[in-house]
């Protein structure tokens, strides 16, 4: 009974210490981890029925979501930046934000000239003692086919610095819902943890 | 002697009933009150402080504009050329006016955002706590008086801070 428990307990700690080790995910492995809100990489704040969905986009990340490999130009041109996706959706009514309680075409086109061009301006970065504004803005438009809508957000980070040292502050000031600064925080350790990708 | 000790057991019973009976009848009857002083809730929420300091960045912005026209307008006080006068005053009543109406404006914003923020915190807080009542005073006459026991505003003021600084 005793040698069965003690073999018992070898496997069972052969098999722990090897997914342990595990740290190299296929691509779907990978994406999977990244959009899990266990890692810390995905956080989502609920303010008065409104939904802001956080997504940090690690360089590995962009580069699955658009099939190109480590070392292309794409993957060098990602370098000393840093990435992340703002969804936002009111909970309460399936109609997109875009379009939710407005009352003319121009109040439309106001909104949308809002998130097109002006809205980059309300993002900020806190990092380190650094504060930084971002150097690429995308909003986009889903044309009012889906309740929510998504920002896409790029910073260059402080000269020489190539990996995420210190925890991202990422602010957003909502002055369309009027919801005020809205605040999310990376911490580095969970950037830190990030598992291997095996590209093949 | 053995009547003696079952007496003092029977006694130390009925003690120990009669104080879980009180302790009980205590914890349902009071309802847990407090007070918050809105005033200072509202002046040290860490996202009020940002948020004017954002519109302080907007307000400085015209007001160095306002000063450069008035300066301009100091030059040409004894100049002859009343159209640049004339332009240069319609300007600075311009930059004035509008001044006044983005310190509404941001005070309006600022107010809105920051209680739409709080309230449900508040709410939060409460609940969690096991509060029936949360007073707000806001020195306007709905609290008239009340002692540092049912104070809790530095305790709520930690929570919402805690709350938006770690960004949940």
């Amino acid at each position: 009974m005793i040698k069965a428990f003690k073999i018992l307990s070898l496997i069972i700690l052969f098999l722990s210490l090897n997914s342990c080790g595990k740290t190299s995910l296929d691509k779907s492995e990978y994406t999977r981890f990244v959009e899990s809100v266990d890692h810390g990489l995905k956080k989502k704040i609920i303010i008065n029925d409104w939904e802001y969905v956080l997504q940090f986009r690690p360089h590995n990340y962009i580069l699955c979501q658009e099939n190109q490999l480590p070392g292309s130009k794409r993957a060098t041109s990602l370098l000393g930046t840093c990435w992340f996706s703002l969804r936002f959706k009111f909970s309460k009514s399936s109609v997109p934000p875009l379009k939710l309680n407005v009352n003319s075409m121009s109040d439309y086109t106001e909104r949308l000239d809002y998130y097109l061009n002006k809205a980059k301006q309300d993002f900020v970065l806190e990092y380190g003692d650094h504060t930084i504004y971002p150097s690429s803005y995308l909003f986009e438009s889903t044309y009012g086919l889906t309740p929510d809508e998504t920002m896409n957000i790029g910073f260059n980070l402080p000269a020489n610095e190539s990996d995420i040292k210190q925890d991202l502050v990422l602010k957003f000031h909502d002055r369309v819902f009027r919801n005020g600064i809205i605040k999310f925080r990376i911490s580095a350790d969970d950037v830190k943890k990030l598992p291997q990708l095996n590209f093949k | 002697m053995k009547k003696a000790y079952q007496y003092l057991l029977n006694l130390l019973l009925v003690i120990i009933a009669a104080s879980l009976i009180s302790y009980l009848s205590v914890e349902y009857r009071v309802k847990k009150i407090a007070m918050v002083d809105a005033v200072k809730l509202f002046n040290d929420y860490h996202m009020k402080k940002e948020l004017e300091l954002e519109a302080k960045q907007v307000l400085d912005n015209i007001s160095h504009k306002s000063d450069s026209v008035e300066n301009e307008l100091k030059v040409f006080e004894k100049s002859q050329n009343t159209s640049k006068k004339n332009e240069l005053v319609q300007y600075s009543n311009y930059y004035r006016s509008k001044y006044e109406e983005e310190y509404k404006k941001s005070n309006q914003i600022i107010n809105e955002e920051v209680w739409k923020r709080l309230n449900p915190l508040i709410s939060e807080y409460g609940k969690d706590k096991k509060y029936n009542l949360i007073l707000g005073a806001n020195g306007m006459g709905s609290v008239l008086y009340n002692d540092a026991y049912y104070d809790i505003t530095d305790d709520i003021l930690k929570y919402v801070n805690s709350k938006y600084d770690k960004g949940l």
